[in-house]
């Protein structure tokens, strides 16, 4: 009888034990973890004119105005002071992660947002050369809070458009 | 001949006087620029030190907002712009060390709080371990004293 007890005593403080174990265990990693960002990023992206990610204007005129929008999101844990450089390229214009395009900046955007805050800005452009199969791109640069100075932060989006003179 | 040197001598001040008041206005947008990126800097650091700097950040971005507003205007609406976005970075920079000593007490009580819950969570593991099969038994048998055992 008393080995029997025993028996039910030592499976049943495991169970608590196990339980205990765990109920800590998530307690502490929700304690030290809620709220950071594990992974931090930034969102950058152009939208049409009627602020979906449709409607993009293919062919315009020299000179001829046009509405985007330019959406910037922090997700990065801090705040963040971004600037948004739009140039014009051609088709060859290179750019990547690393590298900006190494075209001069037709305009720019910027805006200072804290973690977890965006904002969707309107654009109004216009293009005063002809082009065919050129790029509008917008880079995403941020500013070093160190150096005091803008830094490429590696994203980019980019729109092909064709250019044409008006008929005279 | 006099009143034609008293001409150009009076275009030569006029002249001289636009270029100044412009330049002074070029310097005085590139000095607002710098001073909010300095801010922005100790705003970066007062967060790193777990401040909440949600409504300096805003007012920030609303001075900034002033200044790419300014670099369009013409004079006189370009001074006042960058004299309003001055005022908000000054009000900024004055709100940081405020800011910092919140930061270090709100740091400062989550670790308190987090010692505190990882404390009891593990003293809770411990007595649970040692007293919680002699309580739940003794429970157990509390909750059924008044039962009879019967031969089946």
């Amino acid at each position: 009888m008393e080995g029997k007890e025993s028996l039910i005593d030592e499976d049943i403080s495991a169970v608590v034990t196990v339980i205990l174990v765990v109920t800590v265990a998530f307690a502490s990693f929700q304690l030290f973890f809620s709220g950071r960002i594990i992974e931090p990023f930034s969102e950058l992206a152009v939208l049409g004119p009627k602020m979906k990610v449709e409607g993009y204007p293919k062919t315009l005129g020299v000179n001829e105005s046009f509405r985007l929008y330019l959406y910037i999101g922090n997700h990065e844990g801090r705040v963040v002071y971004y600037k948004v450089c739009i140039k014009v390229g051609s088709n060859g214009t290179f750019i990547n992660e690393t590298v900006p395009a190494d075209v001069s900046v037709a305009t720019f955007y910027e805006v200072i947002l804290v973690s977890g805050e965006n904002k969707t800005l309107p654009m109004e452009l216009s293009l005063k050369q002809p082009m065919v199969n050129g790029k509008l791109i917008f880079e995403m640069w941020v500013l070093d809070p160190k150096s005091l100075e803008f830094k490429y932060y590696g994203k980019w989006c980019q729109l092909w458009l064709n250019v044409t003179k008006p008929a005279t | 001949m006099q009143s034609k040197i008293r001409f150009w001598a009076t275009v030569l001040v006029c002249v001289f006087l636009i270029s100044s008041s412009l330049t002074s206005t070029i310097e005085a947008t590139g000095d607002v620029r710098v001073k909010l990126a300095r801010i922005y800097s100790d705003l970066v650091n007062a967060e790193s030190a777990g401040a909440d700097i949600s409504v300096a950040a805003t007012k920030l971005d609303e001075a900034r907002r002033l200044i790419a507003s300014a670099e369009s205007a013409n004079e006189p609406e370009k001074s006042s712009l960058l004299a309003m976005a001055s005022v908000l970075i000054g009000e900024v920079e004055a709100m940081i060390p405020e800011l910092m000593e919140a930061g270090r007490a709100a740091t400062l009580y989550r670790s308190v709080t987090t010692i505190a819950s990882v404390a009891i969570s593990a003293s809770s593991a411990i007595f649970l371990y040692i007293y919680g099969p002699r309580i739940l038994w003794r429970l157990w048998l509390r909750s059924r004293k008044g039962w009879r055992v019967r031969r089946a």
